[in-house]
């Protein structure tokens, strides 16, 4: 087979013509601008860092009322008492 | 190549190659644009003759200007943008899963009548059967070195293949079209 009659096929092969506004589709899509994500993975860590460091920082426990703090108050006089006694 | 593909394809431009690749290096739209507008018809007749399917086509057009402006930074005044592109574009449509279906065949001479148009009709419906019976790879390498007139050389480093491997290609390729149009001669 002659190197020609390859060539003459696929000069006599019917290309199509591409869809109506086939090169502004290119330029369209090639130059919109990118949507960019850095603020919202900013305001997204920074949420998780405030969550974060909310949950580190709130105590465990918490005394329920003022009577609790009585009762702490009672003991250590209590104790304090006792080494008074001693040193008497 | 680099003279041949750009005596081939539509650009009337006033720039340089060289001017062109570097304004749009530098991010200039407008060359851009008016280089895209210049060279995508060219670029997609290459591209179809390799998928043989216009949306293919199409999109690996597409496909690869994207390409280009994504990587435009990388590149270089004095490099052959023309033929880095033909590259991505050969390399895109032998990618490209889609083939042609014997349907669309006439799909692309919708409209037509006559006796002429009904002979051409048969004609490159003809033509086009005998070439989608090559797998891509083949159809790429033969469109390359037989139409085009590209360098064996310079055709294989297209694909990233030795030179073996594209005459391995090319043979192949030749004995499927003999029997192929042979066989419908008969």
């Amino acid at each position: 087979m002659k190197d020609s009659e390859i060539k003459n096929l696929f000069a006599n092969l019917n290309v199509p013509a591409p869809s109506v506004g086939f090169e502004d589709a290119i330029i369209a899509k090639a130059l919109k601008p990118k949507r960019s994500f850095f603020a919202a993975y900013a305001s997204v860590a920074a949420i998780c860092l405030f969550v974060i460091s909310g949950s580190l920082m709130a105590p465990t426990t918490q005394p329920a009322d003022s009577s609790d703090y009585a009762y702490i108050l009672d003991d250590s006089l209590a104790i304090d008492d006792d080494i008074y006694d001693e040193l008497i | 190549m680099i003279k041949k593909l750009n005596s081939k394809s539509n650009a009337a431009a006033n720039d340089t190659e060289q001017d062109i690749a570097a304004r749009i290096a530098g991010g200039d739209e407008a060359a851009y644009s008016s280089f895209v507008k210049g060279r995508a018809r060219y670029y997609y007749n290459v591209a179809y003759r390799v998928t043989l399917n216009r949306q293919a086509a199409e999109d690996v057009v597409q496909n690869a200007f994207i390409k280009l402006w994504e990587k435009r930074s990388s590149i270089q005044a004095d490099g052959n943008l023309v033929a880095w592109l033909y590259r991505v574009v050969v390399n895109l449509a032998i990618d490209d899963k889609r083939r042609l279906k014997f349907s669309e065949l006439h799909e692309n001479f919708e409209g037509t009548d006559g006796a002429a148009e009904e002979e051409q009709k048969d004609i490159t419906n003809k033509i086009n059967k005998t070439l989608a019976t090559l797998p891509p790879r083949q159809r790429a390498a033969v469109m390359m070195v037989y139409y085009d007139g590209i360098p064996q050389k310079e055709a294989a480093e297209t694909m990233g293949i030795n030179l073996k491997a594209l005459e391995s290609l090319l043979s192949r390729a030749k004995i499927v079209l003999k029997e192929k149009l042979v066989g419908e001669a008969a």
